[in-house]
């Protein structure tokens, strides 16, 4: 499957979903870190791949993705924000953890 | 120390079908000794507290227990990723909706072969036709689907195939596993263990599979040990991240720990989850480095394969303490070689026998292997 375009609206995949926070067993910081639970595996995301994840929530098309990341990352060139969550999404959708 | 991240309950031993590589141990919990369904709650709520992320509701066949339904709305409620492993006999089109209803994220339904005959034989049933009915019901539900496939000397020579036809269910991951020899599988080793052709065939294989399918289906394959360099980090090492209940409650680092003498595994009728994971003798025997003989201590792989598996080194050697005779750095490495030579020159690919009942597959394959049979009903 190619990259997603800017009309795609990156979601989570059917069985895949955010691990619950309050965890009191977690080894990890809950500001920073959090997991998304998927079959047979987990992947705990933090800064700006969790960023990018929590805004695909199948309603936001990538482009609005993208423009919602400018505001908050306002020093890395719009060029590149749209290069790393591309990437980043591709390489989840290869893993059927994302769906566009 | 870490709380396990999945737990593996095995909710009963009882199940249709008789598949001769099964992981049950060979001495089966009787139905009359499994938990009960307040039981199970309780764990699974304690799981979640302890940080279990995975539940893995598996057998014998899950779906003998009538409470199913209750078991996955209580992992679900308490924040477990729920999964459901089954064989899908049992299983109807309103029993699925109530399952994903209550919950259910993720569904792994077995598969032996693509072609039923061959199919129905390595079950000791007649179930393949079943499965592809559910399969298409399952594609109608919004859960993850995944389809498993048992790989061994009788089916690997159409794997190709196999997974081509696979693939036309639209799993969203597909799981390719070799026999592992523990349990019923060991006893039928003989008629099972691949040809190392076979294996490296099914290397590109698989490979070549995974290229064509990046994007739609996830494959994963689990390698045969018999054949490899180094061990397998088996269960990501004794008691680190999973445990597993079995039907009676009893908690084990794996499906097979039963097997070692001497470890008492406790039971969560008695204990909390929480408890037998920090503080009971059988999580800690292995645990760690400080059993592991030489060459294992001193090995710069120890702290990714763990040592192999406790299990295969009680069983071919005798000592659980043991390096995993798979790895080929093991003084008793010789014992895994001749088992290979052995089973060479064992029955080969054999014609599937059909059969109208279990007791005629049962008569059709002497001589090959046995079939797993039911815990008794006492």
């Amino acid at each position: 499957m190619a990259r997603p375009q800017d009309a795609s609206l990156p979601r989570l995949a059917v069985g895949c979903k955010w691990a619950p926070l309050e965890n009191p067993e977690a080894e990890f910081d809950p500001t920073i870190e959090a997991t998304v639970l998927f079959p047979e595996g987990a992947v705990r995301v933090q800064g700006t791949g969790r960023a990018i994840l929590e805004l695909c929530d199948g309603q936001r098309s990538l482009q609005q993705i993208v423009e919602e990341l400018q505001k908050q990352y306002i020093l890395v060139s719009p060029a590149r924000i749209r290069e790393e969550a591309e990437q980043f999404l591709e390489k989840l959708q290869e893993k059927r953890i994302v769906d566009y | 120390m870490p709380g396990p991240l999945a737990l593996i309950a095995e909710v009963t031993h009882r199940c249709p079908m008789h598949c001769v590589y099964c992981s049950n141990p060979l001495q089966m919990t009787a139905a009359k000794a499994e938990l009960p369904t307040e039981d199970w709650v309780r764990v699974f709520q304690q799981a979640a507290k302890l940080g279990v992320l995975h539940l893995h509701l598996t057998g014998g066949e899950p779906l003998a227990r009538p409470d199913l339904t209750q078991l996955v709305a209580t992992a679900s409620k308490a924040g477990l990723y729920t999964n459901l492993i089954t064989s899908g006999l049992g299983m109807t089109e309103a029993r699925l909706q109530e399952l994903v209803g209550a919950g259910l994220d993720h569904i792994q339904l077995s598969f032996q072969d693509a072609r039923e005959d061959s199919a129905d034989w390595i079950a000791g049933t007649k179930a393949h036709a079943r499965k592809l009915e559910l399969s298409r019901a399952i594609k109608q539900q919004r859960i993850a689907f995944t389809v498993n496939l048992v790989v061994h000397r009788q089916n690997l020579d159409h794997l190709d195939e196999t997974i081509r036809y696979l693939e036309t269910l639209q799993p969203d991951r597909m799981e390719i596993a070799h026999v592992q020899y523990y349990g019923w599988a060991l006893q039928n080793r003989a008629a099972l263990m691949p040809t190392r052709e076979q294996v490296d065939k099914a290397l590109l294989v698989v490979d070549e599979a995974q290229k064509r399918t990046t994007g739609r289906i996830r494959i994963d394959s689990v390698v045969p040990d018999y054949y490899a360099r180094y061990p397998k980090a088996c269960m990501g090492g004794w008691g680190r991240q999973l445990v597993l209940i079995d039907p009676a409650g009893r908690a084990l680092p794996c499906h097979a720990a039963g097997v070692i003498p001497g470890l008492t595994f406790n039971n969560v009728k008695n204990h909390s989850l929480e408890w037998i994971w920090k503080e009971s003798p059988a999580f800690q025997k292995f645990r760690g480095e400080d059993w592991m003989p030489d060459p294992c201590r001193s090995c710069d792989r120890r702290k990714e394969d763990f040592g192999g598996c406790r299990c295969q080194a009680m069983l071919l050697l005798g000592n659980a303490a043991a390096t995993d005779p798979a790895c080929h750095l093991s003084p008793d490495h010789h014992v895994m070689e001749e088992a290979l030579r052995a089973t060479q020159a064992g029955p080969s690919i054999a014609q599937p026998a059909a059969a109208k009942s279990f007791r005629g597959f049962e008569q059709a394959v002497q001589g090959l292997w046995r079939y797993r049979v039911n815990p008794s009903e006492k």
